[in-house]
């Protein structure tokens, strides 16, 4: 009895010891993840602020992240990039990245925010084999990224409700009693029933709330950040799944849809296909719908470009899916897609021909063209790079507020050429290689 | 608030499984118990 006991307690304190082994190894490398990787802003950076400045409850918390900004000195207007908003979305984060560190302001002012939700870069997605890190060539050896979440880490904020319902935020009453004319079928922020995860998903709770979840304490932050630097134009950069329609896309608040068509046109002519979306006014707390509803003077858009690492239909997790945006698995839904069409359109045909309407010729199961090469981060980046660069082209144009000037930002063809790390600094900082540094 | 709560709560999981580690008797149900373990510190200490 005594030595079934004994054997009993020394193969727990076994199994015990095992168990805070792999936890000890587990923690070190999921802890890792909350260490951020240096980024190396261009000599014309003038300032760097953190968020909480704007909402003080921030300072000191894993979600208070860095503005950085680069003042031109000259009068002008202020444009705000956003990357990170969804962490998983690297090519969104890697664009800002790039504008940081190439940037140089002629006219007005830039605030560039790499790592919008700060909190979600510090894990992976739960349950996705999600890889943590993807590495981009520089001239200078691979610069490691990490490759974090779509939401806050839980860590920072749980436990989930079965259902969330977005904040109102404090502006709308404020602004509408100003502009009634912002109303007109505009319901106004908040009160909108999404799935519980959403809670931890700062582009589902703008404008925010200056006394909710941490979550919401960041938007109320971005929020007033933008009211308080009255920033003129903003541009917020993301990815796609293939299967979802938003893709390659601009989504422009109304007040900057004529901005957004205008560098739509400007883009044709740079061989970048993309298209328009107004933003909808009852899908309430995305950036290009709240941050326009929550300031006049703003002019709010989405970038959309594609990517197969997040999609619902992509195969085994690999290095190459997130960086050459390659993945067999959706060429082959493609080529499903491409036989069910032809098998639709032969059935539509042959009821054409008895004299009846058919009730569908085409069925869409992606809503881009996936090459066999894949879509490579490189292209991806410069789509969002080349984008911003008309965006601000065409504000100008349209005089639709103080001029903005910005600079050695390389165009689309020269990143499509020489790869985005081309233009990045090193793994230890070392200046980029790029042709925009060698003119300095 | 709650988060507090929900820690004291994970607290009294992670004393239960082991508590239940050392009691089990089949080496199989001792496993499962140090493997329940593992995801309950990383919650417990903030890490994951």
């Amino acid at each position: 009895m005594m030595k079934a006991l004994k054997d009993r307690t020394i193969r727990a304190s076994i199994f015990l010891g095992l168990a805070l082994i792999v936890a000890a190894v587990a923690g070190y490398r999921f802890r890792a993840q909350w260490v951020d990787e240096p980024l190396y802003p261009s000599p014309h950076l003038t300032e760097v602020r953190m968020l909480s400045e704007y909402h003080a409850p921030l300072e000191g918390t894993p979600m208070d992240t860095e503005l950085y900004i680069f003042d031109s000195g000259e009068p002008g207007g202020t444009v705000l990039i956003c990357g990170g908003n969804h962490p998983n979305e690297p090519a969104g984060y890697l664009a800002a990245v790039f504008i940081l560190e190439n940037l140089r302001m002629t006219e007005g002012r830039a605030i560039v925010m790499p790592r919008m939700n700060r909190g979600a870069f510090l894990h992976t997605e739960s349950q996705e084999a999600q890889l943590p890190n993807f590495f981009i060539p520089t001239a200078h050896g691979e610069r490691r990224f990490r490759h974090g979440s779509r939401v806050t880490n839980p860590v920072l904020q749980w436990p989930d409700p079965t259902v969330y319902v977005n904040p109102r935020g404090p502006f709308w009453d404020e602004i509408v009693a100003e502009h009634p004319e912002i109303a007109e079928g505009n319901p106004g922020p908040g009160r909108q029933t999404l799935a519980g995860v959403d809670s931890r998903n700062v582009n589902r709770m703008f404008p925010g709330d200056p006394r909710g979840t941490i979550t919401e304490q960041l938007a109320y932050a971005i929020v007033t950040m933008i009211r308080e630097e009255e920033v003129d134009l903003a541009v917020d950069y993301h990815e796609a799944s293939p299967e979802y329609p938003t893709n390659n896309v601009i989504v422009a608040h109304e007040r900057a849809a004529d901005v957004a068509t205008w560098a739509e046109l400007l883009l044709s002519g740079d061989g970048v296909a993309i298209s328009t979306d107004t933003s909808a006014m009852h899908l309430r707390g995305l950036t290009h719908r709240e941050w326009g509803d929550a300031y006049m003077g703003i002019r709010p858009v989405l970038l959309e470009a594609p990517n197969v690492a997040q999609g619902r239909l992509k195969g085994r997790s690999t290095p190459e899916q997130i960086v050459e945006g390659l993945d067999m698995a959706y060429v082959r839904v493609q080529m499903i897609q491409k036989r069910l069409n032809e098998r639709l359109a032969e059935r539509a045909r042959r009821l054409e021909e008895r004299g009846r309407i058919p009730r569908e010729r085409t069925r869409r199961i992606l809503y881009v063209n996936i090459p066999e090469t894949g879509i490579h981060i490189d292209v991806r980046v410069a789509r969002h790079v080349q984008t911003t660069a008309r965006l601000v082209e065409a504000y100008n144009d349209q005089m639709a507020g103080p001029p903005i000037g910005i600079a050695d930002i390389p165009h689309y063809d020269e990143i499509i050429e020489n790869g985005s790390g081309h233009y990045l600094h090193g793994p230890e900082g070392e200046p980029p290689a790029g042709a925009a540094r060698e003119e300095e | 608030m709650i988060t507090w709560l929900y820690v004291l709560i994970v607290a009294w999981l992670v004393y239960l499984t082991i508590y239940n580690l050392y009691k089990e008797e089949k080496p199989m149900d001792q496993v499962t118990c140090a493997m329940v373990t593992i995801p309950l510190l990383l919650r417990l200490f903030g890490i994951k």
